[in-house]
């Protein structure tokens, strides 16, 4: 198992289309322009995006977003 | 208290769990916590909050925390969630109302129906607002020393 860590602007064409992708296998809604829409639109909000690949294949992401409180 | 939140820098006090996904065939096999284990050593965040009715989610932050809200009322942890976009109070937890379309975001099976424990009530008992599949949990956590 690989672990990398993405920006959204070091997203290629090929890393959206596995994340969306996967995200529609994960959310059982299969692939659609709205999902790959919807992907792109959480890649953009997130800072940073964390990739689990199995021989090169996408198998889990994680996104997240930093915030300060207090 | 409110809370800022920012896009360019990173490595804040807390950290927004996004969006994630696990490949059904890759589940179970600690690639979430993995994942998020390695999120934590890099950036060293006091607290983690998110958006779900998946207890999943709340499995994996329970790993990593030492109070998980709405599961323990935790005042502060409380507030940090009061901040977080949409969060409104219905009840016993704070809820992001309408965040996902008429047909909720899982197709099939809806994680709140499986309880946050084993042989626990479901999380949609546990928290009723999630009777409403378009309805999402607010979380806040404090990350474990």
């Amino acid at each position: 198992m690989e672990y990398i860590t993405k920006t959204p602007n070091q997203f290629t064409e090929h890393d959206v289309d596995q994340l969306s992708h996967l995200a529609g296998i994960g959310f059982g809604q299969g692939d659609s322009p709205a999902m790959r829409q919807d992907s792109v639109n959480h890649i953009n909000a997130s800072e940073h995006i964390q990739l689990a690949r199995d021989d090169n294949e996408l198998v889990a992401f994680s996104m997240v977003r930093s915030c300060l409180w207090r | 208290m409110r809370s800022q939140w920012y896009g360019a820098a990173f490595g804040g006090k807390a950290l927004e769990l996004a969006g994630r996904v696990v490949h059904p065939e890759y589940q179970e096999q600690g690639i979430a916590t993995t994942m998020l284990d390695n999120l934590l050593l890099t950036t060293q965040p006091e607290f983690l909050t998110t958006y779900t009715r998946n207890p999943r989610i709340l499995r994996m932050m329970n790993h990593v925390s030492s109070e998980l809200y709405p599961l323990v009322d935790d005042e502060e942890l409380r507030s940090l969630a009061t901040t977080m976009n949409y969060a409104e109070p219905r009840g016993n937890a704070l809820y992001h109302i309408n965040r996902y379309d008429e047909n909720g975001l899982f197709v099939g099976v809806d994680p709140a129906s499986y309880p946050f424990e084993k042989d626990g009530i479901s999380l949609k008992q546990q928290f009723e607002e999630l009777i409403n599949v378009r309805n999402a949990l607010v979380v806040a956590a404090r990350v474990r020393r």
